[in-house]
């Protein structure tokens, strides 16, 4: 069974394109690259969700949705009551991740509808993120119900 | 040679070493050759590296039109901007390079916009194909294999 295991992995791994050349009829790779922040503008442009999206086309886009400044959480369906009731903690924990995350480094990060934001790592914003657009405080109380998933 | 020329005039060099002159305010709209202007180190020829001969001129066309059409309506202008990014992606890359490099923003801008359009809604195996230069034939086998790996049984 470690064989069988290790074999396919091995496998996959071996078709991961992004360990390829990357030469064929439509010209090379060219927009990969393009420097982070280039690409960063770029996906600004685009809506959150297409954005995000963007993550799993390869290695070399796995991280940078997360420093575009504009990534708004308002617009997607995850943002129901009973969506943040059933995906209770992984969504929250989301949201901490990205606005908390050291190297994010954005100046406004739209998260509303989310009375869940960890209490605790508040602190952690830096003024300047908090004075823009993360106001993550004054929307506690649009969903008082949900209050209880307050750590 | 900058006696002849009007005052206001800048000669800009690409990297290949062809020379454009264009006016100064056109040359102003790139913030990078704003600064060497305002500091006074552009006495003669400003050098562009980087840049080549058809990028450049394509630059200078975008800012020319800009600053003509500064009076004129924004449609017009959206409108031109809009032809003006249709091109190929190799094109759309150098210029992007190049309108980051010179610091023009609206030319950046729009230029950016064009590519999240190009993204916008499609899905990862064609975002891929088309601009991530991937073969049709790799992304089937990945997926392939991929099935292969998720549908496998642990017994």
């Amino acid at each position: 069974m470690e064989t069988r295991h290790c074999r396919f992995v091995a496998l996959r791994l071996n078709h991961q394109p992004s360990s390829k050349k990357k030469a064929n009829g439509n010209g090379e790779d060219r927009i990969s690259t393009l420097p982070d922040p280039l690409l960063v503008h770029i996906l600004s442009f685009l809506p959150t969700k297409y954005a995000v999206g963007t993550s799993v086309l390869s290695s070399r886009w796995k991280h940078i949705w997360a420093s575009v400044p504009n990534l708004d959480f308002n617009e997607w369906e995850i943002f129901s009551p009973f969506a943040l009731w059933k995906h209770d903690f992984s969504f929250m924990n989301f949201i901490n991740r990205i606005v908390f995350a050291p190297l994010h480094h954005c100046c406004g990060c739209r998260v509303r509808l989310v009375p869940s934001v960890d209490h605790r790592h508040r602190h952690r914003i830096p003024s300047t993120k908090s004075s823009s657009s993360v106001d993550l405080h004054n929307h506690v109380s649009l969903f008082p119900l949900l209050e209880i998933y307050y750590p | 040679m900058s006696s002849s020329l009007e005052k206001n005039m800048l000669i800009l060099r690409s990297s290949d070493g062809e020379e454009f002159i264009v006016p100064e305010v056109v040359a102003v709209m790139s913030k990078a050759i704003k600064n060497m202007v305002e500091d006074e180190c552009a006495s003669n020829t400003i050098p562009v590296p980087n840049v080549d001969a058809n990028i450049l001129a394509m630059v200078i066309e975008f800012c020319k039109k800009h600053d003509e059409s500064e009076a004129e309506a924004a449609s017009d202008l959206k409108t031109f901007d809009s032809e003006f990014v249709n091109r190929g992606q190799e094109a759309l890359y150098d210029l992007i390079t190049a309108a980051n490099f010179r610091d023009v923003k609206e030319l950046l801008d729009a230029l950016c916009q064009n590519v999240a359009e190009m993204i916008k809604g499609k899905s990862v195996h064609h975002i891929r194909i088309q601009f991530l230069g991937y073969q049709l034939f790799e992304i089937l086998t990945s997926n392939f294999i991929w099935n292969i790996w998720c549908d496998r049984d642990f017994d």
